[in-house]
Order: C-alpha cells, then sequence, then structure tokens
C-alpha cells in the first residue's frame, strides 16, 4: 500500500476518497478520482476495499444490552438522597449531644453559672491570644524553612487523594453482569 | 437523538397541579424531557436518572461493546459509566447534549479498560463471539443470520486492529452520527485530528479487509 505523503496527487486522491466515503464530494470531482483510479490500480483496489468497509459499518447495528440492564443499573445507583438525610441527622445528633452538657452545668450550677462564664471567656480570649501568638510564630517558622510548606501541601494532597478513594469505596460494588 | 444508536427518549406526560383538575396533559419536548429528569436526578433522585438510563442504555451499551468486543465487559463498562454520570451530574454542563457527556464518559472509560488490558499483556488469539443481540437483529431465518453473524464478527474483527484513539472516532462516527467537530469537542482534539484519525482507521481496516478477503 502506497503512503499518501509520496506525493502531493496521492494526497489529493486520498482526500477525495475521504471526501466520497462521507458523502460530500461535489459530482464534478467523482470524475477526477475515478480518473485517478484508473491510473493506479493499486489504490482502485484501496478504494474498494475502503468502500466495502464503510458499509459494513454503516450496515452494522448498534449492540443491545440485557432486557434487564436499567434495572440493574438503577440497583447499582449509590443512594446519595439516603445518604444526605443520614449525614444530616448525624450532624444535628453531634450538635444537639455538645449542648447537653451546657444543660447540665445550667440546671446543677445555675448560681455559679456567671463566675464558670466569665472564667469561660477568660480562658477563650488566653486561648485565643496563646492561637495569635502560635500563628505569628508559624509564620515565622515557615519564612526560615520554607520545605515545611511544601511537606504540609503534600500532606493535604494525601488527604485529598484518600479521601477520593474513600468516596469511590462508598460506590456499590459491581454485580455480576448476565448477558 | 435519533441516531443508529437506538436512542429514544419515552414520551413523558406531566401532570402539573392547574391542569391536573381540568385533565388536561401538559406534553413536555424530548429536550424538556431530558432537562426535568437532569434536574431531579442531580437532587438524588434514582428514578429520574432511571429514565435517563432508559433512554441512553442502547448507544452507551453499544459504545462499550464497540470498544470493548466483548458483550460481559460491555455491560459491566456501562454500567459504571452511569454510575459515574450520576455521581458527577453537577460537572455536567447544560449546554451540550447530555448522549454527548455520556458518551464522552463511556468511551474514555472503554479507554482505561483497553490500556489496563494491554497493561496487563491480556491477548485474545480467537476472535470473540458476536453480542446475541446483534444476531436477531437482521433476517429471520438461519442463513440471514449467519451472515448477519459473520459480519459482525469481521467489524469487531477490524475495529480491534485499531488503536484506542482511532477506534473510539470510528465508533462516534460511524454508529453515533456525530459530526467532525462533535467528535472533536469530544475527544478534546481538532477537526484536523479526528479527519487525519479517520483518515488512518479508514486505510488501516482497508488494509485488515484486504487480508481477511472483504468484498
Amino acid at each position: 500500500m502506497r503512503e499518501p505523503n509520496e506525493n502531493h496527487d496521492l494526497d489529493q486522491v486520498y482526500a477525495l476518497m475521504m471526501d466520497a466515503l462521507d458523502g460530500q464530494l461535489p459530482a464534478g470531482d467523482w470524475t477526477r478520482l475515478e480518473a485517478a483510479l484508473r491510473a493506479h490500480p493499486d489504490l482502485a483496489v484501496e478504494w474498494e476495499a475502503m468502500q466495502a468497509v464503510d458499509t459494513l459499518f454503516r450496515r452494522a447495528p448498534a449492540a443491545r444490552p440485557a432486557a434487564d440492564f436499567a434495572e440493574r443499573t438503577m440497583a447499582r445507583l449509590p443512594n446519595w438522597r439516603v445518604r444526605r438525610w443520614a449525614m444530616g441527622a448525624v450532624f444535628v445528633a453531634m450538635g444537639a449531644a455538645g449542648l447537653l452538657p451546657l444543660a447540665f452545668l445550667g440546671w446543677f450550677f445555675g448560681a455559679q453559672l456567671t463566675t464558670i462564664a466569665t472564667a469561660t471567656w477568660q480562658i477563650s480570649g488566653a486561648l485565643l491570644g496563646a492561637l495569635g501568638q502560635l500563628l505569628v510564630h508559624f509564620g515565622g517558622f515557615l519564612t526560615r524553612y520554607p520545605a515545611a510548606m511544601g511537606t504540609l501541601l503534600v500532606m493535604i494532597g494525601s488527604i485529598s487523594l484518600w479521601s477520593g478513594v474513600y468516596r469511590q469505596l462508598m460506590i456499590a460494588p459491581a454485580t455480576t453482569a448476565q448477558s | 437523538m435519533s441516531d443508529r444508536s437506538g436512542t429514544s427518549l419515552p414520551i413523558f406526560r406531566v401532570y402539573s397541579p392547574g391542569v391536573a383538575q381540568t385533565g388536561k396533559v401538559q406534553e413536555m419536548t424530548q429536550a424538556e424531557q431530558e432537562a426535568f429528569w437532569l434536574e431531579h436526578a442531580r437532587n438524588g433522585d434514582k428514578a429520574a436518572f432511571g429514565k435517563l438510563i432508559e433512554a441512553y442504555q442502547r448507544p452507551v451499551f453499544n459504545m462499550a461493546y464497540r470498544m470493548l468486543s466483548n458483550a460481559q465487559e460491555a455491560e459491566e463498562a456501562a454500567q459504571e459509566a452511569f454510575i459515574r454520570a450520576f455521581t458527577r451530574l453537577d460537572s455536567y454542563d447544560p449546554t451540550h447534549k447530555f448522549s454527548t457527556w455520556m458518551l464522552s464518559i463511556t468511551s474514555n472509560y472503554c479507554i482505561d479498560l483497553l490500556r489496563k488490558r494491554r497493561a496487563i499483556l491480556l491477548s485474545i488469539d480467537e476472535p470473540l463471539p458476536p453480542h446475541p443481540a446483534l444476531m436477531s437483529e437482521r433476517g429471520k431465518g438461519p442463513e440471514a443470520q449467519a451472515v448477519v453473524s459473520e459480519e459482525e464478527a469481521m467489524v469487531q474483527a477490524l475495529l480491534e486492529t485499531l488503536p484506542e484513539d482511532y477506534r473510539q472516532a470510528v465508533v462516534l462516527f460511524y454508529w453515533h452520527d456525530l459530526s467532525y467537530e462533535e467528535i472533536a469537542e469530544m475527544m478534546d482534539t481538532t477537526v484536523s485530528a479526528i479527519k487525519s484519525r479517520l483518515f488512518r482507521a479508514r486505510r488501516q481496516m482497508a488494509e485488515t479487509g484486504l487480508a481477511l478477503g472483504i468484498s
């Protein structure tokens, strides 16, 4: 089989062939194509094979899946709605659980609540102050050791990767296909 | 879609509260039906997505079967493609056709499978039997079925000689009636690259066809 890049004429003949197969060859160009095929018998053989393949493919029907394909596929779909509701319920329960100790404190130590609130306020203030100091020192640390930032980014990447793997694992496993 | 791949959206009749009282039925166009089911599927409605599966199961399965040449693998790949689509509906851009997006997911997944298959050096020396559904597609007598079976085997044999990206372009072109522009967009390449792949694929298949005695 010849390579079409061997000369410009062959390129043009192949371009005509492609247009003809796509049904886009102008009537006038059919004469050019036929003349070229007469001049190149080996191209004529290739052209006939191309046409045969084209006809074969255009005649080939689309394959049908099994009759119950849709039902089985639906059965494998992850249940996002239920999962969302379940996650929401878990968060609400966790929030409510967090309020219970406060209610307990209020019930038993109502008189001392003000003292506790003041102490809590002071502790919170101290913690925030410490957090601010920590951030300042952390910034200074990153400036001195930029490689630490790289390590941090790698850790974040690893967490994202594994969360992706987790999500994939949460999808229902494949059932055995029956064709 | 009205291509050979057999897509057919069922006609849905929707009763809206206003018209339900008068008993009138509001019919939706195909595009509206699709948008309607997509909207519900986005909210996790499996039944709505099921309607889309019903509508697109044949083109998606056909894409997988033509790429993989194995009915069982094709079915699993088609199922996986639908699951991926369902879990990624948020990333679907409604300005593009849903069918194109589905076929893109399916063909890319099949290419991944083919590469894995090649990576483990799995070779199938004997031609795979044609899909049973294709055997009864045309013709009723045993002779006609034998012809269909023979042609089907030839089609798959020719497809199997092609590299994955050529095969993808050929399947999209012949079975899904996509234009060069649409195929290029789906395969994230240029129109000239698609034309080039189809040209090379046709030449390669013609050469193989001649060796196999195509006429």
